[in-house]
Formats: C-alpha cells, structure tokens, sequence
C-alpha cells in the first residue's frame, strides 16, 4: 500500500483500512464493547469485566505487535504511532513520531505527522511541546487553515507575527468559503485517544464503584482502568461519584442555584467517561448566566477541544468570545466550525451577527447572503442583512430586504397569533 | 448512564462572590420612612390578565418644595368588587427629613378603576405638577391645585381613554410650547370573563398569553392650550398601528429639535414613532433596529428607557422582555440605527432566566456612566408549573456600567434591597433624600411598595440640574443636558414618564466621578433656545432657569 496521505485524516483512514484489509480485528473492538457494557453491568459482573477488559486490551497489543512486520517504514512508524497513540502508550507513540520525521518524509506528510505528535503531546499534558509541533505541522502545510487554526489557538507561546499569519490564513479560507470556492472533503479536527469524548450523545458518569475506572479511562490509562475493574475491592458508591454530582446539578439547576450547579458540574468531570464536554457546555451556559465571561469561554473551549467538530458547539464559543470582546479569537473559532462544515447556516448567520454587533456591516453583508443562498427561507437573515445594508449605507438594498423581512415576519406573526390563540383551551396554556 | 438535561435556567440565583464593598447598597426604607403600601391586584380564579401587571410609581414634586414625593398606582379587582373597594391609590409628601407623609386624603386622588400607572408634569403652565392615571378603564386626570389636592379634570380636558391603557408620558410633540400626552394602550380583553388557559384535566390554569387578545393602538391627546386636550390619534398616524403596547419613552432621538416617541410592545415588534413635524409621525423601528432582536423576532417588550449609555452624544434604548429571550439594549448609531448590543454589552445572558418590568439608565455610582436597573418578576403566580425552575418572585438586576459599553451585574452584591425577590413591576429613579445619589422606587404586584435608599460611599461626584422652562413648559421636558467634564462628556434629557407605567425624578442628575465641577454644561431647552454655563461646582441641587442662568443653589444633604 503506497502513502500517498496529505492530510491527518487519511492518515488516519489509512490506518483503519490496513486494519480492515490484515487478518486482524478491528484493533479495539472488543475493549470499547467492554466499556459500553459498564454503565448498566451488574454489580457483581465488575470484576469480570476487569478481566475481559484485560483480554480485550491484550488482544489489541498481539494487534499491535503485528504491526512492526510492515515493510514499509514510514507506515510502519507512524501505524504504531497511532496504535500507541490510542493505546496511551504516549512516549512510544512519540518514539514512532520521531523515526517517521527522521526519515524526511514529504513536507505535506512530514505535516500529518507533526500533528499527530502535538495531540500525542497534548494527551501527554506537554502543552507547549504540543504547540511547537502544531506550528510544525503548519509550517510544512502553511496553505492549511485547519493546521493555521491549530497553530494560533494551541499554541501556548505563539509570537504575534506567527498568529497573525495564522488569522491571515482563516481570513482567506473564510473568503472562499463565502464565495463557495473552499474544498473540503475530508474532517478537518479529530481526536484519536480509544475513548474519544464523543464516544456518547450524554455523559456516561460513573457512580462510586466506576468512577475511578471512568477517570483512568479517559486519561488513556487502559491498563490501570483495567486493573481497578477487576479489583475486588472496588470503593463502594458514595454520594460524590460524577453520576451523583450531575444529579445534584441538575437539581440545583432546576432551583436556580446556579453557581451549586456549575460548582457540581464541574467536580462531575472527573469520573466521567464521555460526553464530558456536554457538561463544559452546561457550565459554560450557567456562567454566562451568572455574569462570569471568562469563565464560560473557559468552559466552552474545554467542550470544544474534547468535541472538535461539532459547529454548532463552536459557534456557541465563538458567540460566547464575541460577548467577552474577543474577537479575533472569535472569527478563528467560526471559521473553524465552517471548515467543518462550509455551508452551516446558524454559523454563517452568526459572523454576520458578529459584524453587525462590532459596527463593521460591510463585512457581515457576505456572510449573510451565504446564509440565504444556502437557505432562502431563513427570513431572519433578510432582517440581519437589511441591518447591515442600511448600516452600510446601500438604503436601496436595505429597503429591499426590510420590504421582504416584513412581509415575513407579519406571515409569522399571524401565524404564531393562530397557534397562540389555538392554545386558549383546556389543553393550552400560557405566557 | 445519566443523561445531562437541557438546562432550566432558573430564574433566581445565589452566589458566592464577593462585594465590592467600595460601590453602593440598595437598602429598603418604605416602611421606616412611612411609605406603607400594598398593591392589591385582585388576583381571582378567573386570571384576568390584567391581574398580572399592575402598577406603577412616581417620584414627583407635587408640591414644588424641592423634595421628590412619591405617588403609587394601585390596581383592585375585576372580579370581586369587595376586594377592588380595598384599592387606594397613594400620595406620599416628603417631609424633607428621611420620612413621607401620606397625604392622599388631603390630596383629593381617587381610586376609580383598575390602575395601571401614571406620569406627572405641568401640562396646565401654572407652576405645579399635574397627575394623569392610566387604567384598564377611563383614564384620570388630575389637574394639581398648588394647594396640596387635586380635582379630577378628565372630562372637561377629555383624555380619559377608556381602553386598556398602560403607560404615558407628557411632551411638548408639537413644539407649541405646551405638554401633548401619549398613552400606550395594551390590549382588548374582556372585563367580564377571561379565556381558559391551561390544563383542565391537571387542573392548571395560567394567565393567557396576550396573543390572545386584540392589539391595540396608541392615543395622543394634543393639548390645545386652554385646559383642554384633542384625541389626535388618527391624524397624526399613530392610531393605524395596533399592537400590545406597554412601556413609553419620549426623547429627541435624531437630534431634529423635535421629540420622537419609542413604544415597548408584548410579543410584537416595538414602534419607534419619528415626529416629522406638525404632529406626524412616521413608524421606523424595523429600519432603525428597534423592532425586533438580532433573530429578527419581536420580544415581550414591558419597560422602557432611553439614555447615552456609551457617552457617544446618541440615545441609546433599554427594553426588559420575557424570560428566555433576554432583556434588550440597542446602541444608537450615526445616521438613526441602532445596533442590538444585548450580547455584546454583557446584559444578554445575564438577564436570560428573568421576565423584566421597570427598566431605568441611571448612574448609581456616580462615576460618570450610566448603569442599568432592572425590576422583575414573572407573570404567572404559578410560574413553577409552567416551567421548572422558574419562579414567580424575583430579584431585581444592577448593571454597572463598566468601560461605556459593558456592564456588569452587580445585584447580587448591592445590598438587601437587591437581593430581595419580589414581583417587581414599577421602578423610578430619584435623588429622594437629595443627597447626591439615586435612589430607587420600586412597585411589586399584590405586594409592598419599596423604596431603596442608596447607600453610597459617595465615590463620586455629581450635580443635580432643576430646569425651568420659560414658557407654559415650565418643567422643561425634552431639554437636552450635555455635561462636560475633562474629555467625557454626558446628556441627559429630561422625559415625564419612562420605564414600566412609571416615571423618574424631573431633575436632571449626573454623576462626575472625581470631578469637582463640571466645565461645561449646555442646555437645549424644548423652546429650541440653547445655552452653555461653565465652571459648575459639583454636589449640589442647581436650578437653572431658561434664559436666567442658575436662580437657586442647595448643596446636597
């Protein structure tokens, strides 16, 4: 199989479809079933679990060890690097990182590598080797905005020169992306750890005898995670598991006791095997409530690191960093979500929003006509490009536009008069 | 697995952080200063809507004596006559002292109908303040005697609008020189029966949304000059647009030396009436961006006020909504827009779990900038069945002005008087103790009055400005105040009725912050006359009369 890879993700395709096509199993299967059974196992099949996990984890390193047979050397290094990668084995993933790299491979490859090796070090806690080697990557790749974007908002030390080459880069995949000239055909974020935050829709938090495995499990630390299911002495349930504090929060919530609840959130993380950023969403939500702006966009860029390539998430970051007067940032996280996803309507319709809200109107008419050239029906956009039509100066235009959102919107209105006027009833509330 | 529910914003908070002890308390003092009042808004089985939504309050110089006096609307019944009996409207005299004094005997105000709220000014130019009630039900006017009482002059001046009025405010509209009166009207419902709404088989009934009812529009009374106003609604182009209207506020928006009128309407999208002279006027909200939010929906528009939040010369607008839709504020813009700022602000999420009443721009702190204050309280007395987490009391919201564009809200650190969950309707702004700071008069439904001292540190400075027109608009609504300090720069102008069926104090009150004077102020007086003054020393009252300069100086208390 030749490497031909010019980007993470078929590297990453690359390697699911050597495992498809050897006579091995799918490499983790049988551990992520596993841990789809722990949520709901019995009790007394805990330790059982422990030992099938066990099995499961030896299966895939015999997988793993297959490997090393790979004529080809650089995709025998960075195959195992991505196997020890996912495994948790960080410093063997780095070790494999590194021969690719000492082998030169093409700079676009070279790229793909480098990238891998900033998220093994991100796992690994090495923010800032982490950023080193995504300023790598990009400049091996210096045309990739998703690789641009890496490089301006994870990197810990980024001088102001490189960030603003990094924002040059998005402005101009966000220019073709408005004018519909963006090719993408690939995901452009991924997480690569063997339990990926996204592993579930919602949390799956583990009670008093879980929560630890859940927190090693999430850390990569498989073999640990293991080990504490087939303890015998697994710590009984006690009333500050994550399962229990999201309880707590949800009640708080629900009493209006916001900062309990975000307080209660928070401490759920840890001990919760996925769908943690769901609960960065939650905290992120209440502090916004609470008046705390920073601590939302603190909240919010954990969700989004943990669920990379949901737009809707980052155009609630993105929203969230407009409110805190952080606009660059801003613009990077929706450019970010339309790499993702080009033609999102919400997230164009919030640039537009953002330009409004930043007395820049010339600059949201693009993005907003996007909006209607996506979804024509979208009459608020007529509204928010009518806004900044006539913030611009273009009255004509903006007449136009006024003449269409009215027509519309009294079409709503009528139309939420009737379904308002259809709940006065026994069946209907209400204010 | 536990599956993480949508959040419920609830509509309460408590918090650990902690007070800046530096900035000011809100304290309530009604009842130790003798403000004793208790809204009876005759709630009944039968949920009439309007049950929900009374009443206003005032601070007015009823008797010209320098001391804000405070008037309280009181509501009553539709449903039960022996509880509407138990209605009284309320005039409180400030002694000068800390204490009120309940004049309303005295003072000749009668409860007549289910009472909404009020504004006050001299719309007669004989030198003392007039009162005009609105109701669900004719209209009042009193027509104040100089003597301490009233006399019920409705009928012989025919303002009394007999539809579902809401707020009013008194303006000069037509520049003639006298004030003309606007009276937002709200809706058509039945004061006999009111639709079900709810769940019959649970046995839950709410208070129906006003999407049931028939919008309404707006009255505008000229007045003629001799005692006597004209219903010139149809003529002037207000009465062809119906909707929900509420909260009023009338200000010079576009700087054209003639007033123009923004109207806060439940669930439809707000007017912003253009005076284009002669008593027209032109709606223009959509194209100005007052309309809707930034979604292009119309909100649950209730109180109103305008103000230079940002300092850039331009009025902005403050609108308190429904909860889940956050209370709105909108930047004025070169060329007559104006730009949705409740996210950018940081008012927007803040305000996300509150159903909003009275709204005012006022400097709390006097540090220059104005804050925003806010009254809430839901409209369902079962709030907690139609959504979880909501409650029906609430506490009020303190924004304060940060950095000229941001605020944030420091309620919660305030003081007592803002920690406390009420269900807040009214608020007025006034310097009731003339000491130099703001204080805050707040009406909650079927519950007490409040009135919330300011328990300032005094970090600032401030001047507080009692115009006197020259003409038979003696209380100079619609001047502009410019004020200068240094490089800042502040207007004010002075409006007679704003917020939530409420009015503020008339006199002008600006914060100077470590300022000890202010350099420069300039007056555009509603006459159209302009003049400057220099070299204003700071805390003190300053009676400044049209074409006479300062006539009167008291330092604050």
């Amino acid at each position: 199989m030749a490497l031909r890879s010019t980007s993470l993700i078929s590297l990453t395709l690359l390697l699911q479809l050597l495992w498809t096509a050897h006579p091995v199993e799918a490499q983790d299967d049988a551990f992520r079933n596993v841990v789809r059974s722990l949520p709901t196992i019995a009790p007394g099949r805990l330790s059982d679990a422990g030992y099938r996990m066990k099995a499961a984890l030896a299966k895939w390193d015999r997988q793993i060890a297959r490997l090393h047979s790979e004529p080809d050397p650089n995709l025998r290094h960075d195959l195992l690097g991505l196997a020890f990668l996912q495994r948790g084995k960080l410093d063997d993933a780095i070790r494999e990182f590194d021969a690719v790299l000492a082998l030169q491979p093409a700079r676009s490859y070279a790229s793909d590598v480098y990238q891998v090796r900033a998220q093994t070090s991100e796992a690994a806690g090495d923010l800032v080797e982490a950023g080193r080697a995504y300023r790598l990557a990009w400049e091996y790749q210096p045309d990739s905005a998703g690789k641009a974007y890496l490089t301006l908002r994870r990197s810990p030390d980024l001088d102001g020169d490189t960030a603003a080459r990094a924002l040059g880069v998005l402005r101009d995949a966000y220019t073709q992306i408005l004018t519909g000239h963006y090719a993408h055909d690939e995901p452009v974020f991924s997480t690569l750890v063997a339990i990926p935050d996204t592993f579930s829709d919602a949390p799956i938090a583990g009670d008093g005898r879980l929560a630890r495995v859940f927190s090693l499990l999430a850390a990569g630390k498989l073999d640990e995670a293991s080990a504490a299911l087939a303890d015998k002495n697994l710590a009984a349930a006690s009333v500050d598991s994550a399962r229990d504090r999201i309880a707590r929060g949800g009640a708080a919530e629900r009493e209006g006791r916001l900062s309990d609840a975000r307080r209660e959130y928070a401490a759920a993380i840890e001990g919760t095997l996925s769908g943690r950023f769901a609960l960065y969403v939650g905290i992120a939500r209440l502090a916004q409530v609470d008046g705390d702006v920073d601590g939302a966009i603190d909240a919010f860029s954990h969700a989004v690191r943990l669920n990379p390539s949901a737009p809707a998430l980052r155009r609630e970051f993105a929203a969230a960093l407009v409110a805190g007067g952080r606009f660059d940032e801003a613009f990077a996280e929706f450019v970010a979500a339309l790499l993702v996803a080009p033609n999102d309507p919400e997230v164009l319709a919030a640039v537009g929003q953002m330009f409004l809200d930043t007395d820049r109107p010339a600059d949201a008419i693009a993005p907003l006509r996007r909006v209607l050239a996506v979804k024509a029906d979208r009459y608020a956009t007529h509204y928010a490009l009518a806004t900044a039509l006539a913030r611009a100066g273009r009255a004509e235009e903006a007449a136009r536009e006024f003449e269409l959102f009215d027509r519309l919107n009294r079409q709503a209105l009528e139309q939420r008069r009737r379904v308002v006027a259809g709940q006065a009833g026994p069946d209907g509330p209400k204010r | 697995m536990i599956r993480l529910l949508a959040a419920s914003l609830a509509a309460t908070a408590v918090t650990l952080a902690a007070a800046d002890t530096s900035l000011p308390s809100f304290v309530d003092v009604a009842r130790a200063a003798g403000i004793t009042f208790h809204h009876v808004n005759g709630a009944s089985n039968a949920k009439h809507l309007v049950e929900t939504m009374g009443a206003g309050g005032l601070f007015f110089d009823f008797d010209g004596d320098g001391w804000s006096d405070v008037f309280l609307v009181d509501s009553g019944s539709l449903a039960d006559p022996a509880v509407a009996a138990r209605a009284r409207h309320r005039l409180f005299r400030n002694l000068g002292n800390g204490s009120f004094a309940d004049v309303t005997d005295r003072s000749g105000i009668r409860h007549s109908a289910y009472g909404m709220g009020a504004c006050a000014a001299d719309y007669d130019g004989d030198g003392d303040t007039d009162l005009y009630i609105t109701n669900d039900g004719p209209n009042v006017l009193y027509q104040n005697r100089g003597d301490g009482s009233f006399v019920d002059v409705t009928a012989a001046a025919g303002v009394g609008e007999s539809r579902w009025s809401a707020s009013c405010a008194f303006a000069d509209l037509d520049r003639d020189g006298d004030l003309d009166l606007w009276v937002t009207n709200y809706v058509a419902a039945d004061r006999r029966q009111s639709p079900f709404c709810g769940d019959a088989r649970r046995g839950v009934r709410f208070y129906c949304h006003p999407l049931n009812y028939q919008p309404l529009s707006n009255t505008l009374y000229r007045n003629d000059g001799n005692g006597r106003f004209t219903d010139v609604s149809v003529e002037s182009g207000v009465a062809a647009l119906k909707s929900n209207g509420l909260g009023v506020v009338i200000v010079d928006e576009n700087d054209d030396g003639l007033p123009d009128v923004f109207v806060s309407n439940d669930s439809l999208p707000n007017f912003l009436f253009r005076n284009t002279g002669n008593l027209r006027f032109r709606e223009e909200a959509l194209t100005a961006g007052v309309a809707v939010a930034a979604d292009g929906q119309p909100r649950a528009g209730m109180g109103i006020d305008a103000g230079d939040y940002d300092g850039d010369g331009r009025v902005d607008l403050v609108i308190t909504n429904l909860d889940f839709q956050m209370h709105s504020l909108y930047r004025g813009l070169p060329g007559g827009t104006f730009a949705w700022s409740t996210i950018e602000s940081g008012i927007g999420y803040a305000t996300l779990p509150f159903v909003g009443f009275g709204v005012s721009f006022l400097d709390y702190d006097n540090d220059g900038r104005l804050d925003v204050a806010v009254a809430n309280g839901h409209i369902l007395d079962n709030a907690p069945q139609y959504r979880a987490g909501s409650t029906y009391m609430q506490r009020r919201l303190l924004f304060r002005n940060t950095t000229g564009r941001r605020f944030a809200e420091v309620g919660r650190t305030s003081g007592p008087g803002f920690a406390s969950e009420r269900v807040g309707r009214g608020l007025a702004v006034g310097d009731f103790d003339n000491d130099g700071d703001l204080d805050l008069l707040v009406t909650n439904n079927g519950q007490d009055a409040e009135l919330l001292r300011n328990e300032s540190n005094r970090r600032g400075h401030a001047l507080e400005l009692r115009l006197r027109g020259a003409g038979r608009n003696r209380e100079a609504i619609g001047a502009r105040v410019v004020v200068t300090t240094g490089s800042t720069r502040q207007r004010r102008d002075v409006t007679a009725g704003s917020s939530y069926l409420s009015q503020n104090d008339l006199r002008v009150h600006v914060g100077l912050g470590e300022a000890t004077q202010a350099d420069r102020i300039e007056i555009r007086w509603p006459s159209g006359r302009t003049e400057a003054l220099t070299g204003v020393a700071a805390d003190q009252i300053v009676t400044l009369e049209e074409g006479g300069g300062i006539s009167a100086r008291a330092p604050f208390r």
